[in-house]
């Protein structure tokens, strides 16, 4: 029997009856999301459902998808997720989720659902554990040159070893004097793709 | 008639540099880039340059050790600092201080 976060009812977007099978998307082992053009969730799956459960978090339907990304990140998923819907394209974002005990990577990707909302789906692509030597450990950020290299947009830091960049909350709230602030790919391409539209 | 600025982007951060660049030729700018502040010192030691963008916090060499070296050799060029840290207390009054990341319209108010 389904446990009590599952028993919940949300209705089956419209929108998305049309192509899609509910059960199947109930069935997947990855995170998804029914978005309105706002960005307003109106359904999540299973998957999505025990995830909130296991962290104790509220159930997200009926908020913004938007809320749980913290400035400057949050303006970057307005726009792009508005651009899936006025240029009809998939996004998609690979980011480093990790915890103390694994080195995991997922992958976002949102899909217009013609004009009338979008479909987001979460997916673990890499899972590792990390190593005895700890690579997750605030030392292993420092590079050759003796500093760390964190994402002046996203804030993610670089990781000179596994060539990755990752979320640590700690060296956000307490900026080392050590740190040196680029540019992650991502923040790169969607800065230039940005005011690239805006040219004077 | 318009004069065209020559800029100076030096970044230890290949991307940073790439983005500035890009984004300052968009608007016009004749634009060269440093991936070091020696690099820097040996372009601005032949002449030209009208203005320095600086990162901050880069191996070896501060933004400020770059400044007070251009200074000397170049008193006429004008120095940014554009950095994820918060204004150094050693930094000159003169010296304009932008905050990283990139807000182009602050970028453009103090390059122009």
């Amino acid at each position: 029997m389904a446990p009590n976060s599952l028993a919940k009812k949300t209705v089956f977007p419209q929108f998305l009856q049309r192509e899609f099978d509910e059960a199947s998307l109930d069935d997947s082992r990855a995170s998804f999301a029914a978005l309105s053009p706002a960005g307003t969730i109106l359904w999540v799956n299973a998957a999505w459902k025990r995830r909130e459960a296991s962290l104790g978090a509220r159930p997200v339907v009926g908020t913004s998808y938007f809320d749980g990304i913290t400035p400057p990140l949050r303006e970057s998923f307005e726009d792009a997720f508005s651009e899936v819907l006025s240029n009809q394209e998939v996004f998609e974002l690979d980011y480093e989720c990790p915890t103390p005990e694994e080195q995991r990577t997922f992958r976002l990707r949102a899909l217009p659902i013609g004009h009338d909302g979008l479909l987001v789906e979460h997916t673990l692509v890499v899972s590792a554990p990390v190593d005895a030597r700890g690579e997750l450990g605030h030392t292993s950020y420092v590079d050759a040159d003796g500093l760390i290299k964190q994402c002046s947009n996203c804030r993610r830091v670089h990781h000179p070893v596994l060539k990755s960049w990752h979320f640590v909350p700690e060296l956000v709230a307490n900026t080392p004097k050590t740190i040196s602030h680029g540019l992650c790919p991502p923040c790169a391409g969607y800065i230039l793709t940005r005011h690239a539209r805006r040219r004077r | 008639m318009t004069v065209i600025l020559k800029v100076l982007i030096v970044d230890d951060d290949e991307l940073m540099r790439k983005v500035l660049a890009r984004l300052l030729k968009n608007y016009d700018f004749d634009v060269e880039t440093s991936a070091s502040g020696h690099d820097a010192l040996e372009r601005i030691t032949r002449g030209g340059v009208d203005l320095l963008l600086s990162d901050f916090i880069m191996p070896g060499f501060t933004g400020l050790d770059l400044i007070k070296q251009t200074r000397a050799l170049s008193p006429a060029t004008r120095c940014l600092i554009m950095s994820g840290q918060p204004r150094s207390l050693e930094a000159p009054e003169d010296v304009t201080w932008l905050s990283k990341p990139i807000d182009l319209d602050e970028l453009l108010k103090a390059v122009t």
